[in-house]
């Protein structure tokens, strides 16, 4: 119930903001929380710590050490020959990797999944831990390049450590909510890595003007926004992703607004990081995955933004799945892994 | 009159420099005549490139591009050697040819080559319906970041004796072309170690005026043809930043609706402006070896350029930033040898 109360109110705040404006302070977590690690984790994962390089000399002093949760077939360490495929998942805001572990339990799908004749590795890196409770899995100076830590570090030391089959028509990446945009932007930045590309309940695809919740972000001490609620410190976090400036102590960013004045050139910015306009000049780079798939629940704030993705997709002769489920941004969650990722990435994987 | 907002003043002042720009364009191109062949010893000649990422554009832009190649002196007689290329594209509204006419490339190669710096140096062609390719990759125009950074290197490699790495490839232009130079070297990380962004237009997001721009909204092609260069300016960056493969016959969004302005369109092109794509570019910036950007004190474009100069700086991106005397093309071929070739013989390997 509290799992469902906390994503209930998650929901609340995209649906009411689609991470824009705040809901009343009163109304939303203290802080990072959510659903509850798994006390004993399943035999078949691997929690390791990846070095990222790209992630090195953030401003925000993040640590460039992720812990990333691999859930491996549980025949993996009995059949030493064999190479798999591997699904990338990328969580959303708010949470760290423990907390989405604990409500998706990737280490028993992958059981199950393996149980079914479907044999593949899934890799879920942290994005949780950053200053303000998510990376948005973008590139900036403040937050560091998180995009070379998925493209890169992460899929380099994995390819490197385990017995996978290395090449992007077995390389899948999938996210939820902001892993969802994380999954987009990657797969427009960065194609010729990844084969197949998923994206659940994406936040953050449109484009976003300044409202009146902006000037009061504004005036926030740090130790102010550490406490903030949901939708402002996912404000908060995307300006550190998308609006750096290295001479702006003590956030190093620049706002949206500037003595209450909207700032044009920020507003910029954040548009030139929305998966909506960054689209037109990607689409040669979307073409050239085997597979794209994008679901969203009827009942989600964001269905908006992703009936648009999909007009777009459609627009521009991008084959896809698209599929609307019964369901709000997240109580679905667990279930949407096993029904909506994974058997997209069983179908669209090359599996030698 | 006061109570102009700022968003209106930025779109008229948006407006006026393009019409600037076309006129001092055009009044080059007259002065400058016919194109002229340079003589000396680089040699120059014309190639025809293919390229894959341009095929099936809406527009029906030609797939095979026009390559201005200037070979070095000694090309042709040291027949081992291998060398440095630089990668030059063209402004809007005057093609690879007429450009070579006002610069003379040859010419300002074989001066290089005297005081010792050879370099192969190509020039390609992009001109498009609408006079321009932006270097920017649309399903419209075509994906001129592709003819660029993969196409044409991967044919010049193959075809010249290059040294093929990162290290001896520049990539430079002017106005559109340094507009390119920027965007490309941010999007295409581990192609050019070294770029020159001469006068780079469009640096900023562009805006729109519905009082003035709804009128495009019903131009035919004819009448686009026969109309100021603004306005051509307009569809050049529509169809290159705002395609649209369901909106006939142009195949481009406008960022006006039924005299409405369509913020998502305005969006599309802030996603294509340098200075506000650059703080997630930093990493590809910072892997440069070098970069240089230069612009005139008297070019309408000044103010674009020296926030993409405060950015870099905001960022501890190292560059060379010069103001200089001069508008936006009235030196252009005096940079081009005494700043530009210089630059690429400082930086690029030769061996």
């Amino acid at each position: 119930m509290v799992i469902l109360k906390t994503f209930g109110r998650l929901t609340a705040g995209f649906a009411l903001a689609g991470m824009l404006s705040a809901a009343p302070a009163s109304a939303q977590p203290s802080g990072p929380g959510g659903p509850a690690p798994l006390t004993k984790q399943a035999d078949n994962v691997d929690v390791v710590t990846v070095h990222s390089p790209s992630l090195v000399g953030n401003l925000e002093g993040d640590s460039a050490d992720i812990k990333v949760i691999v859930a491996l077939p549980p025949n993996y360490k009995k059949d030493s020959k064999k190479r798999y495929p591997v699904v990338y998942f990328l969580h959303g805001y708010f949470f760290n990797v423990d907390q989405i572990d604990g409500l998706a339990h990737f280490g028993e799908a992958i059981s199950d999944e393996a149980k079914k004749g479907h044999e593949f590795i899934l890799v879920a890196p942290d994005g949780g831990r950053t200053k303000w409770a998510g990376s948005m899995w973008s590139s900036s100076p403040t937050i560091g390049d998180w995009e070379g830590f998925v493209t890169k570090d992460l899929v380099g030391y994995i390819d490197k450590n385990y017995r996978t089959l290395a090449k992007p028509a077995s390389r899948g990446l999938g996210g939820h909510s902001m892993g969802g945009y994380g999954t987009w932007r990657i797969a427009m930045k960065h194609p010729g890595i990844f084969g197949a590309i998923y994206g659940m309940s994406a936040c953050c695809m449109s484009a976003r003007t300044v409202n009146a919740g902006d000037a009061k972000i504004e005036k926030m001490t740090i130790e102010e926004a550490s406490k903030a609620g949901f939708g402002e410190r996912a404000a908060i976090a995307s300006a550190a992703g998308w609006s750096s400036n290295p001479n702006n102590p003590p956030f190093y960013f620049d706002w949206l607004t500037k003595d209450g004045v909207a700032q044009p050139d920020v507003v910029a910015q954040w548009a030139a990081n929305a998966p909506l306009a960054m689209l037109s000049q990607y689409v040669q780079n979307l073409k050239t995955y085997g597979a794209l798939g994008i679901e969203i629940g009827t009942k989600d704030g964001l269905i908006t933004d992703n009936r648009k993705l999909d007009k777009l997709f459609t627009q521009y002769g991008l084959k896809h799945s698209y599929q609307e489920f019964d369901g709000g941004h997240a109580e679905k969650f667990s279930e949407r892994v096993r029904v909506g990722l994974i058997p997209f990435f069983e179908k669209n994987l090359a599996t030698k | 009159m006061d109570r102009i907002n700022k968003g209106e003043e930025a779109a008229m002042s948006s407006r006026r420099i393009w019409r600037r720009l076309a006129a001092t364009l055009v009044v080059s191109s007259l002065i400058a005549g016919a194109p002229i062949r340079a003589a000396g010893d680089a040699s120059v000649t014309t190639t025809k490139v293919h390229s894959a990422a341009l095929e099936g554009n809406l527009e029906g832009n030609s797939a095979t591009r026009d390559v201005i190649v200037i070979l070095p002196p000694s090309y042709a007689t040291s027949k081992t050697k291998r060398y440095p290329v630089i990668y030059f594209l063209h402004g809007y509204g005057l093609g690879s040819a007429a450009y070579d006419g006002i610069i003379k490339y040859g010419e300002a190669l074989t001066g290089a080559a005297a005081k010792g710096q050879e370099f192969i140096f190509v020039a390609p062609d992009s001109m498009t319906k609408f006079g321009g390719s932006m270097y920017s990759n649309s399903v419209t125009t075509g994906n001129f970041e592709g003819f660029i950074a993969k196409d044409l290197v991967a044919y010049v490699d193959k075809t010249y004796r290059t040294l093929a790495k990162p290290a001896a490839r520049g990539l430079a232009g002017h106005s559109m072309g340094g507009y390119g130079t920027l965007k490309i070297a941010m999007k295409y990380p581990g192609i050019f170690s070294s770029i020159y962004a001469m006068s780079a237009c469009c640096l900023s997001s562009r805006t729109v005026n519905p009082a003035t721009d709804a009128r495009f909204e019903t131009m035919t092609a004819d009448e686009i043809a026969k109309a100021d260069m603004s306005v051509k300016t307009t569809f050049a960056a529509a169809s290159a930043w705002s395609p649209d493969p369901t909106h006939p016959p142009f195949y481009l969004d406008l960022a006006t609706n039924g005299g409405k302005v369509v913020q998502g369109v305005l969006n599309v092109w802030a996603a294509n402006a340098p200075n506000a794509m650059l703080p997630q570019y930093v990493t590809s910036l910072k892997g440069l070896t070098a970069i240089a950007i230069d612009v005139g004190d008297k070019d309408f474009l000044l103010q674009d350029n020296v926030t993409m100069n405060d950015l870099m700086k905001r960022f501890g991106i190292k560059h060379d930033w010069t103001i200089y005397d001069g508008d936006h093309t009235n030196r252009i071929p005096q940079r081009l040898r005494e700043n530009m070739l210089p630059f690429f013989a400082a930086h690029l390997a030769t061996k």
